[in-house]
């Protein structure tokens, strides 16, 4: 995803064993569920946690990390693009799939088309 | 069904082992993501939005009942308990972990499956056309040589580094149920007025973003010579497809920018080029492979059109599954039989492992333990005799697996999109749903007669939406999800690519759309129109109107 300038951002990767979406957290352990993921505000910052990023890619723990837009309140982290909020929750039409994030109480998923 | 010899068992035994190694030596460290991506990519695993991907090939779509078990098998062990069709006639599992492909490859090998050559730049599974040795028109059965463009094309180590991916379909019929002209290259048997049959060969086609028509390179091909031909047509692709921009690398292109003329030159002096040292296959190995085909044992039975019709009268729903999921077999007393994996607001594709379990039994209890994969992303028992579909229907009915829609508004093709998909630029399963839910009844969907409605999440088109009679592309604009409408393609013989009607509507105003595109198709057609007839007389003036006038 393309990342903006500005503004609060996050990092991103696949975990290796399974390939599931993580977050970078604390202390550098990769979280499962976004609220838990370390949110930088410049681009200094980005970098320094994506040196640690790449530090897990070469233990073998995540692949392809990559930056994200958020937009945080309390807790909750919910990413700005709709890509990303269907990665960090699961597919929206199956959502006994979903993780539970805060910002899942937000979404209309699985869909809000009309019928 | 092909079994496979020693040579066949080997050889997938041998590849799932090294993939075994690349996998325990990818955890290890010892090999990079960037140096196993192409070896994963070659044995079918990709890395998708919320896990790994594992796609597996079904040769031609034809599957015993051994195999589905088996498929079920894997999706309950190592998987969510369901399996995902797609429209190259393979299967996708959505949630393995990397560490456990290994033993599912392996798995899969026991029942003489594998996951080679189901993605990266080589020849990918050979599709057909599903109603293979059953079908009524059919002028002779594809899928002996499909099973031997299969062997040709496994590892073939000229092929193994092509410019891009290369997709082979091949028919038997005088319909085309494969959509063999939005392939690489398609084959399509027919008999020349000498009364041989040979192929006709086309090459060219494909959709994505730059859909084309697969044009005819060999009018008659006599059907001994189909592998050197193929290999010329592929000598000619490797060296002169491009490599400097992958969207420009498929053979269509080169067919675009070379011209069918001077390609076919090309292509037929590599062809006498090579024919001097390229052994012809012996007659002897084709009927050995022809003989894996031969039909079961049918009994001498009579068609039972009384008593499917008394049948039809006294259970409606029985009745509108026989007219629409049920298609004429060449066998008296026979009938092929479409289950339909699009149940009303379902997940086009899908399957549990439960149901995968119940087609395999009922399969063997009402057939000859044989199942196909349409590129429709529905199910086919081939070969059930008349005077037992009532019973078959109501077994279907009891695991909810007899949707009367085969061929109807929401039998939709449908790619995973963004609910799935790393690539995808919007989701597209969920408009599947909200227009099978919107054109729900089956009266109405009877009354508005054949219409398919494909859908792609991005312009790859694997939703095959450019030949769709209603294609639907998702895109986004401006961090929203859209969708593009266009009307008027076809995958059959006479294909054609769907035009865009205009500026694309939003999520919530798709489903509408496309209610206004088939009320307006309703108001204008003449008796025994179906939509693609009405469009092809009308063009798209009509529906724009219908479409954008309040704009």
């Amino acid at each position: 995803m393309a990342k903006k300038k500005e503004g609060p951002q996050i990092i991103s990767a696949h975990r290796l064993r399974d390939g599931r979406p993580v977050f970078l957290g604390k202390d550098v352990i990769w979280q499962d569920i976004i609220d838990n993921a370390v949110i930088v505000h410049s681009e200094k910052d980005l970098e320094t946690l994506m040196v640690e990023a790449k530090n897990s890619v070469e233990k073998q723990e995540v692949v392809e990390p990559y930056a994200l837009s958020v937009t945080h309140e309390g807790n909750m982290i919910r990413p700005d693009h709709y890509r990303e909020r269907i990665r960090a929750l699961g597919p929206s039409i199956l959502p006994e799939f979903h993780l539970q994030p805060s910002f899942a109480a937000l979404e209309s998923h699985p869909t809000h088309l009309p019928e | 069904m092909y079994q496979y010899d020693g040579f066949d068992q080997e050889f997938v035994r041998q590849r799932s082992a090294q993939f075994r190694d690349q996998v325990k030596r990818r955890l290890s460290g010892a090999l990079s993501e960037a140096e196993f991506k192409p070896l994963r990519l070659m044995n079918g695993v990709y890395l998708e939005l919320h896990a790994y991907l594992l796609r597996v090939a079904i040769p031609y779509g034809t599957l015993s009942s051994q195999q589905l078990k088996r498929l079920a098998m894997i999706g309950r062990k190592w998987d969510r308990g369901y399996g995902h069709f797609t429209t190259r006639q393979n299967i996708q599992f959505n949630w393995p972990k990397l560490e456990d492909i290994p033993d599912m490859l392996d798995s899969l090998a026991e029942v003489e499956m594998h996951a080679i050559q189901t993605s990266g730049a080589c020849i990918r599974n050979v599709t057909a056309d599903q109603f293979s040795g059953v079908a009524k028109d059919e002028i002779e059965d594809p899928r002996p040589w499909a099973e031997i463009i299969r062997q040709w094309s496994s590892l073939h180590p000229e092929f193994t580094f092509l410019p891009r991916k290369f997709k082979v379909s091949i028919t038997g019929s005088s319909e085309d149920r494969a959509a063999i002209k939005v392939h690489d290259i398609g084959l399509a048997l027919k008999k020349n007025d000498h009364g041989d049959i040979g192929f006709e060969v086309m090459v060219g086609g494909g959709q994505g973003r730059t859909p084309m028509l697969a044009q005819t390179i060999r009018d008659f091909l006599p059907k001994s010579e189909i592998l050197p031909y193929l290999e010329a047509i592929m000598r000619v692709y490797n060296q002169f497809g491009r490599r400097d921009n992958k969207y420009k690398a498929r053979i269509k292109i080169l067919v675009h920018e070379t011209g069918i003329e001077k390609l076919r030159s090309l292509v037929e002096a590599e062809y006498e080029a090579l024919r001097a040292s390229f052994i012809d296959l012996p007659q002897a190995e084709v009927s050995r492979i022809q003989n894996f085909f031969t039909a079961p044992p049918y009994q001498n039975l009579e068609d039972q059109e009384a008593l499917l019709n008394q049948q039809a009268q006294q259970n409606t729903g029985f009745g509108q599954w026989l007219q629409a999921n049920r298609t004429g077999h060449k066998q008296p007393g026979y009938a092929v039989v479409t289950i339909s994996l699009k149940p009303i607001g379902g997940i086009p594709g899908d399957i549990s492992s439960d149901q995968m379990d119940y087609v395999a039994d009922l399969s063997e209890r009402y057939g000859f333990g044989e199942i196909r994969v349409t590129h429709e992303q529905n199910l086919v028992l081939p070969d059930i005799r008349q005077d037992q579909l009532f019973d078959l229907y109501q077994d279907l009915v009891s695991q909810g697996l007899a949707t009367a829609n085969a061929g109807l508004i929401s039998d939709i093709i449908s790619c995973p999109g963004m609910d799935y998909c790393a690539l995808a630029t919007a989701r597209s399963i969920p408009i599947a749903q909200a227009l099978s839910r919107r054109f729900e009844d089956i009266t109405s969907q009877q009354n508005i007669g054949p219409l398919k409605i494909k859908i792609s999440g991005c312009i790859n088109a694997c939703g095959h939406h450019h030949v769709g009679h209603i294609g639907i592309l998702g895109l986004e604009r401006k961090g929203e999800e859209h969708y593009q409408l266009s009307l008027g393609g076809h995958a059959g013989f006479e294909a054609s690519i769907g035009k865009i009607v205009g500026p694309s509507f939003k999520e919530h105003q798709i489903v509408d759309a496309v209610e206004t595109v088939v009320q307006t198709y309703l108001d204008l057609r003449t008796e025994d129109e179906i939509f693609l007839d009405t469009y092809r007389r009308l063009g798209d003036t009509p529906f724009k109107e219908a479409l954008y006038a309040a704009a």
